[in-house]
């Protein structure tokens, strides 16, 4: 039995869909390979549910997320933290009888909880596991990341098997292959694959935005799993609008209800949704070219401000399901780039 | 049955006018109903093929015997007219299959232009009818006329004359107010075809139709939107070799764009896309309704001039006047009348009258001096056209002059000549026996100039040299050199071009560029500036920071290394400021290219015609000035040059003011290589080189901006592969 933690120096590398794609991709090859999230930090977090309805896994979600524990839970008592400590041992004690391997997803980032001596180096030391570490790719700065975290693991003498650069911009994806090189040069340390930062590998859908935004379907509802890359305020004069809405792809635009006109000419370019604001109902028109174009329309009660505020404040995860083909397709072609069998020869040795 | 599934693609289009036999489904006894006008208008027609209503109730409709369905029906049908309820209709598109039915006009509404719901049901009929192989107009149209064969298949009141005029409508109503008013005016057509939601057949395929028709010499359309932009342009300019053809698009208006588009469910595309594609295709347009008859009207009954050089003839001076400045306003010139022609008229007029263009034979000119006047107008070979003015005057005798405008128009044939009988009361038989003897013949002299500048204008259309030719084709091109970049963009997730990637794409097309290449870092600034040499130009490029200008971006004239790393860090930080979510941040390392004229050659991609291409004034100022031109992708050298004659930076490009005279010829060929790079390429939306400078060694394009369509880009690689 082999435990793998994936750990990140920092939120949002894409820990989550990069895991469930590891996982896809080691059982694809006959490994009998299982999830486990130790600890979440919130009542909201669904990843043990993705994971159990990805990888159609047959474990309860108490066994594959055991334990929770929120920022405010730091005054948590000793007796508090053993008994937490028990439940995951007591779910790795049933994980372990089933799975060969098992991908350990940390919680949030490397040293989360650590106070409580519950973060991730005391999780792989207690469960026995190495670390993967993620970092984030946008800058040659991520080397940072890098070093601190093979030091704290190192500290603990946790081994840590390699790194993968996420999110790196695919413009400069050579360039940082051979930074990439200089890293395992300089320091030993192995980089064990590039993830490039493309919108279709983490996007969310129509639907998962349109739960967000609690907004109503005009029409086209069947078309919500379309993915959404980027978001685009329609507010400019028609003459220029299709050449706005031209540059970005797989897009929401949000704009009030009443600028059909603006709504048409969006239609024509690569938009996933249209998001009406203000509560205004739009003409027949609008959403008769919708259905012809195959994109869902939905309506907002509030203003394209507040909209644009929230979505902006409140970013939406999108989440690896088997339902979005065309992400599952990427992530498999982006797995086969990864160097699966110098981390399982690491985990091995 | 097995011969009618062989019915080619011009037989079925034609069985809509010259069916043997007609099934109305939805044919009624209730006179408030369409399916009633529909029957009574095709009876009294005087229609000679065989009728069969199709009515679930009733055994009789309108005394003829009538069919529960289309299975009962004896004979086969060639024309299906459909007047049921929308939701109906896909089943009967099953029946009409087994019978073999490959025309259906379908009346009844509706569909898209009622909704989401309508929209469904249209795309299901319009998947219904590819599978079974059906011609459709319509649906949501008011039918369509045939004055020949004889057949009305409408449901409008009014009847119709018959005629040499085709006519296509986007709008219904349009139809019966011109119709109840051609009556009035005594306007005939041989076809009328309402084409309502354009499911299948457009004004497209029936303006081929009609060109072919021998019954219809001019061709009139009345659009709200075109959604075959391309092949209206191919067919049209095919067509208007033969006839000419007039369009009323309306919805130019930023309002009227609206409504149109809120109208019959299409979306109205910009009006310079229009006014453009009209002018690629040879198509005359015009604004009101009015005109496009007074235009037809004239092409029906009048020969085409020879040139634009007008003379006016009449017997009083305002409206002279009136006419001289309206036949400028319509692009035609006053004759200079021949000598000869001036002194016999010196010898035959009063003292007082003007010989010379135009000319009045005064108040008291009557038929002799109107006659005189007209033939020597007619032989002197510097007149193209003429317009006859009479205003009553106290000797005024309107039959009689009439007659004499009558006999020499009929003396001499070759040149067209319009009338204006300028009164009331008075004027109103000559008006009359004007129009019967095929003379345009209006109140007011500013319609006569209108009429004869409508043929001009089809004259000019005829003449063109770039009608006749075909782009120029650049053989070194290096089409793979694009194909690349454009995949590795699309495989990035992006569909903006970096700076850099734009450059090679137009170098790739043999578009002179200065040497560029981007730095991610300080060390690779100065490595790719030891390459290039100074002076240089630095550019911040990422793919979401558009307007470089606007951040400081753009650094012009960097003289050394110390420069070039100061400069490189403060670019940065800036961009990054401004821009903190932008996912990558390089700056373009350019040489720096000697500043010519500031031009901008762009293009973007009509929803509706395709590529639209501009030249005109660049620099930063493009939008202030507004001196662009503008023409439609494919663009041809002759089309190039007019485009580029037609700005105002022409003039400072031919050295005005005592400047070197700039090379012309690159300029246009720049623009003929961009035309060649996105017909080669249809994936690029958006195209803007800005600056492209231009001086007396050639041109260089220094900066160059491209977006793409990922939809498009994947369509093309799949056509490619198979």
């Amino acid at each position: 039995m082999k435990n793998l933690l994936i750990a990140s120096c920092s939120e949002r590398t894409g820990k989550t869909t990069f895991t469930m794609a590891l996982l896809r991709k080691l059982r694809s090859k006959g490994i009998q390979a299982g999830y486990f999230k130790p600890i979440s930090s919130s009542k909201d977090d669904r990843d043990a549910e993705v994971a159990k309805e990805f990888l159609d896994l047959p474990e309860d979600l108490s066994v594959l997320n055991p334990v929770t524990i929120t920022e405010w839970d730091y005054d948590m008592k000793e007796d508090g933290i053993e008994q937490a400590m028990n439940r995951i041992k007591k779910s790795y004690d049933e994980l372990k009888r089933v799975y060969d391997l098992l991908v350990i997803e940390g919680c949030r980032t490397i040293n989360y909880l650590s106070f409580l001596k519950l973060s991730s180096r005391e999780m792989a030391g207690m469960l026995d596991a190495k670390i993967l570490l993620l970092v984030s790719g946008r800058t040659d700065a991520q080397l940072d990341d890098v070093l601190l975290g093979a030091s704290y693991f190192n500290d603990a003498e946790v081994p840590l098997i390699g790194t993968i650069f996420s999110l790196v911009p695919p413009e400069i994806l050579e360039r940082e292959k051979a930074i990439a090189g200089r890293l395992t040069k300089t320091t030993d340390i192995k980089v064990l694959g590039l993830i490039p930062d493309k919108g279709v590998l983490a996007a969310p859908t129509v639907d998962e935005i349109v739960q967000m935004l609690n907004a109503k379907y005009l029409c086209c509802e069947e078309y919500k799993d379309r993915i959404v890359e980027d978001f685009q305020v329609g507010a400019m004069e028609l003459e220029s609008a299709l050449k706005f809405f031209r540059r970005s792809v797989n897009k929401a635009v949000i704009l009030g209800g009443d600028r059909p006109a603006l709504a048409l000419a969006a239609m024509e370019t690569d938009t996933s949704v249209v998001i009406l604001t203000g509560g205004i109902y739009p003409p027949s028109t609008v959403l008769a070219r919708a259905q012809e174009r195959k994109i869902p329309v939905v309506m907002v009660q509030w203003d394209t401000y507040t909209t644009v505020q929230y979505l902006a404040t409140h970013q939406v995860r999108g989440l690896l399901t088997l339902d979005q083909q065309e992400k599952v397709k990427e992530w498999d072609k982006i797995m086969n780039e990864i160097q699966i069998e110098a981390m399982l020869e690491s985990l091995a040795s | 049955m097995i011969k009618l599934l062989l019915l080619s693609d011009r037989e079925i289009l034609e069985n809509f006018f010259m069916p043997r036999t007609v099934a109305v489904v939805g044919a009624s006894n209730n006179p408030s109903k369409v399916g009633y006008s529909l029957l009574h208008n095709l009876l009294r027609s005087g229609y000679d093929g065989k009728i069969f209503p199709v009515n679930l109730k009733d055994e009789e409709v309108q005394g003829i015997k009538a069919y529960r369905t289309l299975k009962e029906i004896p004979e086969h049908v060639d024309l299906l007219v459909v007047s049921i309820p929308s939701p109906y209709v896909l089943d009967l598109m099953d029946e009409a299959h087994e019978r073999g039915i490959k025309s259906v006009l379908i009346i009844s509404a509706g569909f898209k232009e009622i909704g989401p719901e309508g929209a469904m049901l249209e795309q299901k009929l319009l998947a219904k009818i590819r599978e079974y192989g059906m011609r459709v107009i319509g649906p949501n149209c008011l039918g369509l006329i045939d004055n020949f064969t004889p057949l009305n298949i409408t449901f409008t009141k009014s009847n119709s004359k018959q005629g040499n005029l085709g006519f296509v409508s986007q709008s219904g109503a349009l139809i019966t107010g011109i119709l109840d008013w051609s009556v009035k005016e005594d306007i005939g057509f041989s076809k009328f075809v309402s084409v309502g939601n354009k499911l299948d057949i457009d004004e497209v395929e029936l303006i081929e139709l009609m060109g072919e028709d021998q019954h219809t010499k001019v061709i009139l359309l009345y659009l709200e939107a075109v959604n075959k932009g391309r092949e209206f342009i191919e067919v049209c300019r095919r067509v208007v070799k033969k006839k000419p053809i007039i369009a009323i698009k309306s919805g130019t208006s930023k309002a009227g764009a609206r409504a149109a588009s809120s109208h019959t469910g299409a979306m109205a595309g910009a009006n310079t896309a229009y006014t453009t594609a009209f002018e690629k295709a040879g198509v005359i347009r015009v604004d009101r309704i009015e005109d496009l008859f007074t235009i037809a009207t004239t092409f029906s009954w009048q020969p085409l001039p020879r040139s634009n050089q007008l003379c006016i003839i009449t017997n009083a001076g305002g409206p002279g006047i009136i006419a001289t400045d309206h036949a400028e306003f319509n692009g035609l010139s006053l004759a200079p009348l021949s000598s000869t022609t001036i002194n016999t008229l010196k010898q035959n007029l009063h003292p007082a009258a003007a010989t010379h263009n135009p000319i009045d034979v005064l108040g008291t000119g009557g038929a002799k001096e109107y006659r005189i006047s007209m033939e020597l107008a007619m032989k002197d070979p510097n007149v193209g056209m003429i317009l006859v003015i009479l205003a009553p005057q106290e000797m005024t005798k309107p039959v009689e002059i009439a007659e004499v405008i009558i006999d020499i128009s009929k003396r001499f044939p070759e040149k067209p000549v319009s009338v204006s009988f300028f009164g009331g009361k008075e004027m109103e038989k000559g008006l009359e026996l004007l129009k019967r003897n095929y003379i345009p013949a209006f109140t007011f002299p500013e319609k006569g100039v209108l009429a004869l500048a409508g043929l001009w204008r089809y004259q000019a259309i005829l003449s063109r040299p770039e009608f006749y030719e075909l782009p120029r084709e650049f053989p070194s091109v290096r089409k793979e050199i694009v194909q690349n970049i454009f995949d590795s963009v699309v495989e990035q997730g992006r569909v903006t071009l970096l700076g850099s990637e734009s450059i090679a794409v137009a170098q790739a097309y043999g578009i002179r560029v200065p040497q560029t290449e981007t730095a991610f870092t300080t060390n690779e600034a100065v490595e790719i500036a030891n390459r290039i040499g100074y002076p240089l130009v630095m550019k911040i490029t990422s793919p979401q920071i558009l307007h470089k200008t606007d951040i400081n971006g753009v650094r012009i004239g960097i003289q050394d290394e110390k420069e070039l790393t100061d400069a490189f860090a403060e670019m940065l930080r800036a961009a990054r400021t401004h821009f903190p979510h932008a996912k990558v941040i390089g700056v373009d390392i350019q040489q720096l290219a000697k500043k010519g004229t500031e031009l901008i050659i762009g293009v973007s991609k009509d929803p509706q015609f395709g590529h639209l291409a501009i030249i005109g004034t660049g620099g930063i100022y493009t939008n202030v000035f507004e001196d662009v031109q503008f023409g439609l992708v494919p663009i041809t050298h002759t089309e190039a040059t007019q485009m580029l004659e037609g700005t105002k930076v022409y003039s400072i490009l031919q050295g005005a003011r005592g400047g070197k005279k700039a090379d012309i010829g690159s300029v246009i060929e720049t623009l003929e290589r961009v035309s060649r790079l996105v017909q080669d390429f249809p994936q690029m939306v958006d195209l803007d080189i800005n600056p492209l400078f231009a001086d007396e060694t050639g041109v260089m394009a220094v900066d160059v901006k491209i977006t793409i369509s990922k939809e498009e880009h994947q369509k093309q690689k799949q056509e490619e592969s198979t």
